[in-house]
């Protein structure tokens, strides 16, 4: 009886070592394991699909990556023809290709983009693979939310991300702040005395090109005046939307960029879009910026001399009801326009590279990008935690230094709060011109202007 | 206005008598003659169907409907018109153009006419700056525009770091209401200039050169030369050349998109900017198609006045 027993231990462990060699080879923890994937795709009918984000022909080490991890996948299922596009999201590119019937397949897009892609049939209910892959339930659920429909999932979240406040150290140290700004009022005073315009430094930084991304930043810092989404665009229950903004604590949120500029000076004189803030973070000529965690791996591939050890990263200042940040991510979609077969080897190609266990050890260890972002929690519970210890070993971003965040975060010390919704885009777009205007005009009312320009957006936006 | 080399009296007539109208018998009988002409064009004329004339009939039905995309449109009669008229930012980025066109001429208009003289008038190295001055024409605008931004950038830019080494203060060229337009007009004419000047150069071209040495015997200077002989020369070029601008003026996209995104404010927003924010960032595309007609409506008056000074000068040249 023993030696059965013994033998049934050795044969378990040797099947585990085989396993996990991989992963003890790298002294991490072991690849969580939870994807169920079916025998036959499409019933074993040819199928081809086309999967957006492959990366270019200039990134050839990352494209012959992606190329491999489409090929086991066309081996594992070979009925199944990968098509490769370097498409990358853009809300005006999709626009067309919706318009066209040219979605790809599989593509990535943002956290507000599914209730528009919904409405519209292109975006497919993955509801059915989601439960037989048996994902389902590893997910955030506030996560999963945001690309859920009457209690249908239409997309796969890739990675999720809190605004924060991104910090040059040494500068900070060398005014004197050991830490960085916990509250708005805090933030000014340490901005002030970081700015030094005579070597073109500003102490305090938010995108200001006049964009969405303008008004993106901004709707964090109105969440940290005590903004709800509802407080931007009211949902009023019966299918008919209000814009609320031009009143409350968006406002004061707007009167406090405006005192920035005006009264303390401490804004950058460039215009600084999503891009450019990073460069104007890493080469010194911004001691403090609004940032998105997941930014950090653009610092990463796109500055590789920069020295990272140097940043910092904190939750939001507090405002007058604590932390408040806006949170948001991307995710994958699956076009509503293809066929059956397709959709089904899409989602399963989707779920597969992201939830397979030699899939995430062969992904990790040859990924040319960061790993350590301070970005939110994609799953919850035991999933998470051993999602979490597999991926630390392997960390290239300075993660000590992202501590005040990730702290503030998983200390309950952070609201977390989505986009607002709908028109999000459209909403962040009229914010972009009305920043750009406070920022450029001295003496602008904001009470009246911003008033002005939620009628206008009800009008030509909400109640069109 | 008259051109020099447009006195021939008796060459208009000829001209005059071969406008006479086209018979359509004549057109009948001309027709097998001709026909191998027409296969040559119908490449063309299909293409331009397809992706000219189709999208702008597509556009007009549009300006009239509800159009969602990927559902049915659907009839909107003059909605989209009146909305647009209420529009407050109808009037600002017409007035931007107005204001930019108006900068255009006044920043842009001269500097290919004198390039081109001056051109003109050099005995050694023509080539080499006409090579020079068409340059900017090749890099594209995105690239372009990258370099004007290192240029305009008001922390540390090239401009403001000049412009400190004589005490001056620093300006923030694109975020200042008051620089935005001009800042940008210079961003345009800088990319555009060559090609208008090659032009202007070659029309002083057919200027005879015995006409240049004639007047040096008699005792010309340069200046007179330029002011007698090459300026009436251009001057018939030179008013077709004011339509086509303000026709390119009023069509700015890529520097205001790529440089100041519209702002600071609405400052540099323009209809053709507005009418892409409209119809690809709100899909709003009935909407955006109202203002592509009133846009088209624009470009039609400034058409036939193009093609009328096109006809005055032709007529010259017969």
């Amino acid at each position: 009886m023993f030696r059965r027993w013994a033998l049934l231990l050795l044969a378990v462990t040797a099947l585990l070592s085989v396993q996990f060699i991989p992963a003890f080879a790298q002294d991490a923890a072991p690849v969580p394991e939870i994807l169920t994937l079916p025998d036959e795709i499409a019933g074993g009918r040819p199928v081809t699909i086309t999967v957006s984000e492959m990366p270019s022909a200039d990134q050839p080490e990352a494209r012959a990556t992606w190329e491999a991890t489409a090929q086991r996948f066309m081996d594992r299922y070979p009925n199944v023809t990968i098509s490769g596009s370097e498409l990358q999201y853009d809300p005006a590119a999709f626009t067309a290709l919706i318009a066209g019937n040219q979605l790809p397949t599989l593509f990535r897009a943002y956290f507000t983009e599914p209730s528009k892609f919904i409405a519209q049939g292109a975006a497919a209910d993955l509801t059915p693979y989601f439960e037989a892959a048996g994902v389902a339930d590893v997910f955030n659920p506030a996560i999963l939310s945001v690309m859920s429909q009457d209690g249908h999932v239409y997309a796969i979240p890739k990675d999720a991300y809190a605004l924060g406040l991104a910090y040059n150290i040494p500068m900070l140290q060398a005014a004197g702040y050991d830490a960085p700004p916990a509250t708005w009022d805090e933030l000014v005073e340490m901005a002030v005395a970081l700015t030094d315009r005579d070597n073109n430094i500003a102490g305090f930084a938010f995108i200001n090109d006049g964009s969405g991304a303008t008004g993106w930043h901004f709707t964090n810092i109105a969440y940290g005046f005590g903004a709800t989404p509802q407080d931007i665009i009211r949902d009023n229950g019966d299918g008919t939307y209000t814009a609320a903004f031009g009143e409350g604590a968006a406002v004061e949120a707007l009167e406090f960029i405006q005192a920035l500029r005006w009264e303390h000076d401490v804004l950058p004189g460039a215009t600084l879009d999503w891009g450019s803030i990073s460069e104007a973070l890493v080469s010194g000529r911004v001691a403090m910026v609004i940032y998105a965690g997941d930014q950090f791996n653009w610092d990463y591939t796109q500055f590789p001399d920069a020295d990272l050890t140097q940043f910092g990263y904190a939750a939001a200042p507090a405002g007058p009801n604590g932390r408040i940040t806006l949170s948001g991510g991307n995710l994958w979609m699956v076009s509503g326009f293809a066929t059956p077969d397709e959709q089904e080897a899409a989602a399963y190609f989707q779920l597969w590279r992201q939830f397979d266990p030699v899939e995430m050890q062969t992904a990790i260890e040859v990924t040319t990008e960061a790993v350590g972002m301070p970005t939110l929690p994609m799953y919850v519970g035991e999933y998470q935690e051993q999602f979490a210890a597999f991926r630390a070993p392997y960390n290239k971003l300075p993660v000590e230094n992202y501590a005040p965040f990730n702290d503030a975060v998983t200390g309950g010390e952070v609201t977390i709060q989505t986009e607002p919704s709908p028109n999000v885009q459209d909403y962040y777009t009229e914010m972009g011109v009305i920043i750009s205007e406070i920022l450029s005009v001295d003496g602008v009312d904001v009470p009246t202007r911003l008033a002005e320009a939620a009628q206008e957006f009800q009008a030509f936006v909400l109640d069109r | 206005m008259n051109a020099p080399y447009a006195l021939d009296t008796e060459q208009a007539t000829t001209a005059k008598k071969h406008r006479q109208p086209i018979k359509l018998s004549s057109l009948r009988a001309a027709l097998p003659r001709q026909l191998t002409a027409y296969l040559f064009l119908l490449p063309a004329l299909l293409l331009f169907a397809l992706f000219a004339w189709l999208p702008i009939l597509s556009s007009i039905q549009m300006s009239f409907q509800n159009v969602q995309l990927g559902g049915t449109p659907t009839w909107a009669g003059l909605d989209n018109f009146e909305l647009m008229l209420r529009d407050p930012v109808f009037g600002t980025a017409w007035k931007n153009s107005l204001e930019f066109a108006s900068w255009s001429l006044l920043l842009g208009y001269f500097v290919p006419v004198v390039i081109a003289i001056l051109v003109r008038e050099m005995r050694h190295g023509k080539a080499f700056f006409r090579i020079v001055y068409f340059l900017p024409t090749v890099v594209p605008a995105a690239v372009s525009v990258i370099i004007w931004r290192f240029i305009y950038d008001p922390d540390g830019g090239v401009l403001n770091e000049l412009l400190a080494q004589f005490g001056i203060a620093r300006q923030l060229w694109l975020q200042d209401v008051a620089l935005a337009k001009p800042a940008l007009v210079v961003v345009m004419t800088w990319a555009g200039f060559g090609t208008t000047a090659l032009i202007y150069l070659a029309s002083l071209q057919d200027v005879s050169q015995e006409l240049f040495e004639a007047a040096e015997l008699d005792g010309a200077t340069p200046f007179q030369r330029i002011i007698h002989i090459s300026l009436p020369h251009l001057y018939p070029v030179m008013s077709l050349m004011f339509v086509l601008q303000v026709i390119a003026v009023v069509q700015v996209f890529t520097e205001p998109f790529l440089l100041t995104n519209g702002g600071p404010g609405r400052e540099t927003l323009t209809p053709a900017m507005n009418i892409y924010n409209r119809a690809f960032i709100r899909m709003d595309m009935g909407y955006a198609s109202a203002w592509s007609v009133s846009m088209i409506l624009v470009l039609l008056v400034f058409s036939l006045i193009y093609r009328y000074v096109n006809s005055k000068l032709m007529a010259n040249t017969d």
